[in-house]
């Protein structure tokens, strides 16, 4: 299998806050990744860093050959490396449909602001392009009918699919999911778990930030454990949950209970 | 009718041009870049048109000069300010404007100081005002479209998501200070060409208020808005005579009240009006029955949880 991304001795330092400690994995193409970890232990961070919204201290981020770790996000997004927040963050005043669409506009603001503006000729292509990936994208979290409703007016739950179908509509090579199921229920989170598995048999590389260890054990290829900024175990999702020294870090006395909740 | 229009003439030029200086604004509010700036380009519009016009050059292109023109002098001045946000941009652009007005005061023959240029060999008609700010309103409302109309109500609302979803968010901000710089100083020329006349106190603090009163008031969201605050701002005092001076202070009232209770002014009014009106015909029509549409599986509003598998870590 082919190397996706190559992550390099990653340092995010925040003053004395060693949020990413020295962080060094490489990422291969088509799997699904967990990463867990304790509140606090730097995941977000990560991400951010990935993605680069964050600023690296120190190290190196290689993307399908490409290293980028100077890159703007927005450069970064357009490169084909999408993310969700671990907050809920649409437009709430624009439809579903527009929060989605929002997503494909990644690809296609390559064209440049004045193109966009009035070269109306230029833009269709894109604009149905972007559309169809839209769609696509909201008939995958079945969201299909809810299109022209105002997404700040949805149930949170549904609100957070939105979200998993904007950055599926960016049609991204890589995506960081940033605790996309907190404060679903069961059902639900099982939903989003079919639809990961599915993107990965379309080879899609994934990352899923995520407390529930059910979950990480049924749809994960592969997990990264870190604690206080640094990787303290990595493996067979399995395995990594029985581990001890995992349990104790993360899981404490409440693993077995957490791990069948 | 007729002598009716004859004898509000100067309200329907004023109401053209006040759009295209409310224009200005929207761009940039609607954006989420809090400037003042609009005001600061319409006076250099009105005073580089007057001295144009003195040497001879025709409305047409004395307003190609100052369109291109403000729109790079507004692109230069935005890369140092693009970083700024919110209340700072606010006063570095007041400031800005506050400069223009100390300059005007002693800029010799070229501003006339003081009292200002008048006698300005120009003249337009009613209806090219209306064509120019007709023009604008194209121009701006083709911003609303597609991919770049998403992407700026992004920029307002979420910044970082902006850069997420691929939005060069400096980028974009330049670009729509340049467009803002644009149209303030078209609204400057406008007013030259119409009044032929440009003092200091043209476009001073008063201007300020009114332009925002117009954008926030009529609604940032849309172009439709600047109209409707141009309309406002301009009829109003006309039709409430009462209010004579004490305008500035209703204007500051109006537009408290606007943020504070209906943040899509009167247009976002005017739309959930319609809206309702559409939902309430639909419902009469399909026998009132019907359900609201159900989404496919409505989960009770779960807060999200503090997301903490376990007590007692601290890292
Ligand atoms: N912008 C920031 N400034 C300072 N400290 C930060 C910042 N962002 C995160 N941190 C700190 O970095 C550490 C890791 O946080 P985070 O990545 O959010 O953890 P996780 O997502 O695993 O819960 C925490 O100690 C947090 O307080
Ligand atoms: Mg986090």
């Amino acid at each position: 299998m082919s190397v996706l991304l190559e992550v390099a001795d990653v340092n995010v330092h925040f003053g004395g806050v060693r949020a990413v400690d020295g962080i060094d994995f490489d990422l291969e193409t088509g799997c699904l990744y967990g990463l867990v970890g304790p509140n606090g232990s730097g995941k977000s961070t990560l991400l951010g860093a990935l993605s680069r919204m964050t600023n690296l201290t120190s190290g190196r981020l290689v993307f399908a050959g490409e290293e980028y770790q100077t890159y703007s996000p927005a450069k970064t997004a357009r490169m084909g490396i999408g993310r969700t927040f671990q907050a809920v963050r649409l437009i709430p005043g624009l439809s579903v449909l527009e929060n989605v669409m929002l997503g494909g506009d990644a690809r296609t603001a390559g064209v440049g602001i004045f193109a966009n503006w009035l070269l109306p000729w230029r833009t269709r292509n894109c604009e149905r392009s972007c559309r169809e990936g839209a769609m696509e994208a909201i008939e995958r979290l079945e969201l299909t009918g809810l299109e022209k409703r105002t997404a700040g007016m949805l149930p949170y739950g549904t609100q957070r699919r939105v979200e998993i179908a904007r950055a599926l509509a960016a049609k991204p090579d890589l995506l960081l999911f940033d605790e996309p199921t907190a404060g679903m229920n069961r059902e639900e989170r099982d939903e989003v778990g079919e639809v990961m598995r599915s993107l990965r048999g379309q080879g899609l590389t994934q990352v899923l930030v995520e407390h529930d260890m059910q979950m990480i054990t049924e749809v994960c290829d592969y997990v990264f454990v870190m604690n206080f900024g640094k990787v303290i175990a990595q493996g067979d999702p399995e395995a990594v949950v029985a581990d001890p020294l995992v349990q104790e870090a993360y899981l404490g006395k409440r693993g077995s209970k957490n791990a069948t909740a | 009718m007729n002598a009716w229009y004859s004898a509000h003439v100067v309200l329907f030029q004023t109401t053209a041009i006040y759009a295209v200086l409310a224009l200005s604004f929207q761009v940039v509010l609607r954006s989420g870049v809090f400037s003042f700036a609009s005001v600061g380009f319409f006076g250099i519009g009105a005073y580089v048109s007057a001295n144009l016009a003195k040497h001879g050059v025709s409305g047409v292109l004395s307003m190609i000069i100052v369109f291109v023109g403000s729109a790079i002098f507004g692109y230069a001045l935005s890369l140092p300010l693009v970083r700024l946000r919110g209340l700072y941009l606010g006063m570095v652009t007041f400031a800005f404007d506050q400069i223009l007005i100390v300059v005007a005061n002693n800029g010799g023959t070229y501003t006339g100081g003081p009292v200002g240029l008048f006698g300005i060999p120009f003249d337009v008609s009613t209806l090219e005002l209306f064509i120019v700010a007709a023009i604008c309103l194209l121009l701006v409302s083709q911003l609303e479209r597609r991919s770049i109309g998403r992407s700026i109500s992004v920029l307002r609302v979420d910044e970082q998501l902006a850069r997420s979803m691929g939005v060069e968010v400096n980028r974009q901000r330049n670009f729509i200070f340049a467009l803002s710089a644009a149209l303030g100083g078209l609204a400057g020329v406008l007013n030259t060409f119409n009044f032929s006349t440009i003092a200091p106190g043209g476009f001073g603090f008063d201007l300020i208020v009114a332009g925002l009163t117009m954008a926030v008031v009529g609604g940032i969201g849309s172009w439709l808005g600047a109209v409707i605050g141009a309309l406002i701002v301009v009829w109003f005092p006309q039709v409430f005579t009462f209010v004579g001076s004490y305008k500035a202070i209703v204007y500051g009232v109006l537009v408290i009240l606007v943020v504070a209770y209906e943040p899509g002014g009167v247009l976002g009014l005017l739309q959930r009006g319609v809206r309702a009106i559409a939902a309430l015909i639909e419902k009469r029509s399909s026998g009132g029955a019907e359900v609201p549409v159900e989404e496919k599986k409505v989960v009770p509003s779960v807060p999200p949880p503090a997301t903490t598998p376990q007590k007692g870590v601290t890292a």
